[in-house]
């Protein structure tokens, strides 16, 4: 191999894709991503109004509340306490949140254990708007139950703990 | 149950699984370590999890995992510190300017391909707390990875080490390797500056101090341990002890200077001496318990991470089919394209597209740093490892494919014609087959001994089976008989022993022994089986 060749085939296979590759990085600069939330939520909330249900019992001897976010872009699964008991797939638009399981559509059931006996026809609703203050974010929404209508929505405010890589969550 | 037992019990089912499955994968001509990195998928909620959710729970509960990820942290460590060790520098030198173009543009063209998937994986797979530059330059480095122990690993199994296609798949694999862990250096490194987690300065500083005073400071004195050796003819314990803690001490200073464990062991590995017999004691003490034991937890690890039930619904298969073709046309198509414009005829240059297109263990250590410093989501790293499976896998049979092995059976008498029936099978299969004439020869020379030599032994039946095999890398031959099994002696008998009864027959093993580049005989309940290899 010549050492013409070399040079030209060298700019040909690795100059311009480098430069693609510049013009690429360029190019994603302008793109937006969902908003954060994935990590180890505080939930501050007052589930005494649930307390002749079984959820709002098992809610209130759940205390301190702890929401877990898994995030793939803007589905989210989110998680309190008990991961393999509760795992709730949900989905972020913009800076607000909300779950989409229902107990009729399937998907992981939440508190399957029969001695909690939470749930059954209802399904638990979790809506949010994630506030951003610096690098701090935190949520402010709402927890209802649907399909009990003597069960007003519950307000709840969270914070996240501090970020941490995804092995040591 | 405690934490230990649940340990134990942990280890004992991954290992078994990995045996297991990884055996199952060689009968189907795969390399063991995929069928270890597929048990370890198979262990996690993908499917143990899925269809025995209690077995999973009990097996794996979550509060047990720290310990199985540091456990297994511990052999990823070593493994790195061995890939360092097996890579010479002096391959690189050595490679020429096929080599250059064809590893350059393995790593710029899947680099390019995945940085171009990126623009349309962030917005769907990514958040905010990842800028599309460290996203992007991940992608990249993901998709241009070649794992190259498994690649050693295949080229010795097809015998195709020595040639010249496996040189320079190999000088290839190791540019890459060297380039790819620099560029994940640095987006690790450009991830936890975002985050605020240490100084730029500092871990820009702090590297370029490290990797200065490993080179000029560290490697002369890492000499001692194979003066230690060559005098010895071993490592001592307390030598081992030593190499040990250098390993880990240089794997916590690159931690703490924010680029990763990994790069420490790695560059610790590349900095050792490289005299062939210290390289092969290093691996005789290191590769059994990181291979057999701590590489499989690191598998498991990884199962249990991914999910392919997360990947609901089918636009995310699509994602995940785009993934898997750019990373193929990237890494396959951009090598082979360079390996033919280096001037490399185009079977061979597909043979490089194929070999460098094998990710393996590599890709997997990768996936789990960006997982765990959060440069991607959960659900693009089941996608990506389902890529690194598809292509690791992919490689046994499309080699096959490029370069088929041709089989032919005959049976023959040992007698006085057999030799001309043997010098006439060769003529007319070495021409129909391309043989190199020499290699031909060879054998002719190797079977007319065994026909000769199995004239003397007390035969059950007269006929022998012979099963011919070849490709563009070797010629094997299978030799099947009822009798005793020939001696094949490493060294020539002497005038005395061959005056003696069977002394010829000593004498046409040894010959055997000399024409053929491997020979084997085993014998089992009145039957023999002798092989012979020649490299081609």
């Amino acid at each position: 191999m010549s050492k013409g060749k070399l040079v030209r085939d060298y700019v040909l296979f690795v100059g311009v894709p480098l430069i693609a590759l510049v013009g690429i990085l360029r190019a994603g600069k302008h793109l937006t991503a969902p908003v954060a939330v994935h990590g180890n939520w505080n939930v501050q909330a007052d589930f005494r109004p649930w307390q002749s249900v079984p959820c709002g019992a098992l809610l209130i001897n759940s205390q301190p509340l702890l929401l877990r976010i898994d995030q793939s872009g803007s589905n989210l699964t989110l998680t309190l306490n008990d991961p393999a008991r509760t795992a709730l797939p949900a989905t972020i638009d913009g800076y607000s949140l909300s779950t989409t399981f229902s107990a009729g559509r399937g998907g992981t059931a939440p508190a399957p254990r029969p001695d909690a006996g939470c749930l059954g026809s209802q399904s638990l609703r979790i809506q949010a708007a994630v506030n951003q203050h610096g690098k701090q974010r935190s949520l402010a929404g709402t927890f209802s139950l649907e399909g009990c209508a003597s069960c007003p929505p519950i307000a709840f405010s969270a914070t996240r703990q501090m970020p941490t890589e995804r092995a040591q969550q | 149950m405690s934490p230990t037992v649940t340990l134990i019990l942990q280890i004992v089912v991954i290992i078994v699984a990995a045996r297991a499955v990884g055996l199952l994968f060689r009968l189907i001509n795969q390399p063991q370590v995929i069928g270890e990195i597929a048990a370890g998928i198979l262990l996690g909620p993908s499917l143990l999890g899925w269809t025995a959710p209690q077995i999973s729970a009990l097996l794996f509960p979550p509060s047990s995992l720290g310990y199985l990820n540091t456990f297994s942290q511990v052999g990823v460590v070593i493994y790195m510190f061995l890939v360092g060790v097996a890579l010479n520098p002096k391959e690189l030198k050595n490679a020429g300017h096929a080599a250059l173009l064809t590893s350059h543009a393995s790593i710029i063209a899947p680099f390019v391909l995945g940085a171009f998937l990126a623009l349309a994986l962030y917005p769907r797979l990514s958040d905010d707390s990842v800028s599309f530059l460290a996203f992007a330059l991940f992608m990249g480095a993901a998709m241009s990875v070649t794992a190259m122990p498994v690649l050693a690993r295949i080229l010795t199994d097809r015998a195709m080490l020595g040639s010249r296609l496996g040189t320079l798949a190999i000088s290839c694999a190791a540019v890459d390797d060297i380039t790819g862990w620099c560029i994940l250096a640095y987006i690790v490194a450009l991830v936890r500056i975002e985050a605020g987690s240490k100084p730029a300065w500092m871990t820009l500083a702090g590297t370029i101090v490290f990797v200065f005073l490993m080179l000029y400071a560290a490697k002369p004195l890492v000499r001692r341990f194979y003066t230690s050796f060559e005098r010895q003819g071993k490592l001592s314990e307390y030598t081992i002890a030593a190499l040990v803690a250098f390993v880990l001490i240089s794997a916590l200073i690159t931690d703490w200077l924010g680029i990763h464990l990994l790069f420490g062991a790695f560059l610790c590995g590349v900095i050792m001496p490289k005299e062939r017999n210290f390289v092969l004691h290093v691996f005789e003490k290191f590769e059994s318990v990181t291979v057999v034991l701590l590489l499989p937890l690191y598998f498991a690890f990884t199962g249990l991470r991914m999910n392919l039930r997360s990947l609901a619904g089918g636009d995310m298969w699509l994602w995940c089919a785009a993934i898997i073709l750019v990373a193929i046309a990237g890494k396959l198509g951009g090598s082979m394209i360079a390996a033919r414009a280096a001037g490399v005829p185009w079977k061979d240059a597909a043979g490089i597209g194929v070999l460098m297109n094998t990710r393996g263990l590599m890709e997997l250590i990768i996936l789990n740093i960006g997982l765990d410093i959060g440069v991607i989501s959960p659900v693009l790293f089941s996608m990506m490892v389902l890529m690194t499976l598809v292509t690791t896998f992919m490689t046994s049979p499309f080699l096959r494919w490029i370069f088929p092995l041709r089989h032919l059976k005959l049976e023959m008498a040992p007698g006085p014609e057999t030799t001309e029936a043997v010098f006439k099978f060769m003529e007319k299969q070495g021409a129909a087959w391309g043989m190199r004439g020499e290699v031909a020869t060879k054998a002719c020379y190797a079977i007319d001994e065994v026909m000769s030599a199995m004239q003397q032994l007390p035969l059950a039946s007269p006929a022998a089976r012979m099963a011919a095999e070849f490709d563009q890398f070797k010629l094997e031959f299978d030799i099947d008989y009822d009798g005793p099994p020939l001696p094949l002696p490493e060294t020539a008998p002497s005038a005395q022993m061959i005056a003696e009864p069977l002394g010829e027959l000593a004498l046409a093993g040894f010959l055997i022994r000399q024409h053929a580049d491997a020979a084997k005989v085993t014998s089992y309940d009145g039957h023999s089986h002798v092989h012979l290899h020649f490299e081609h």
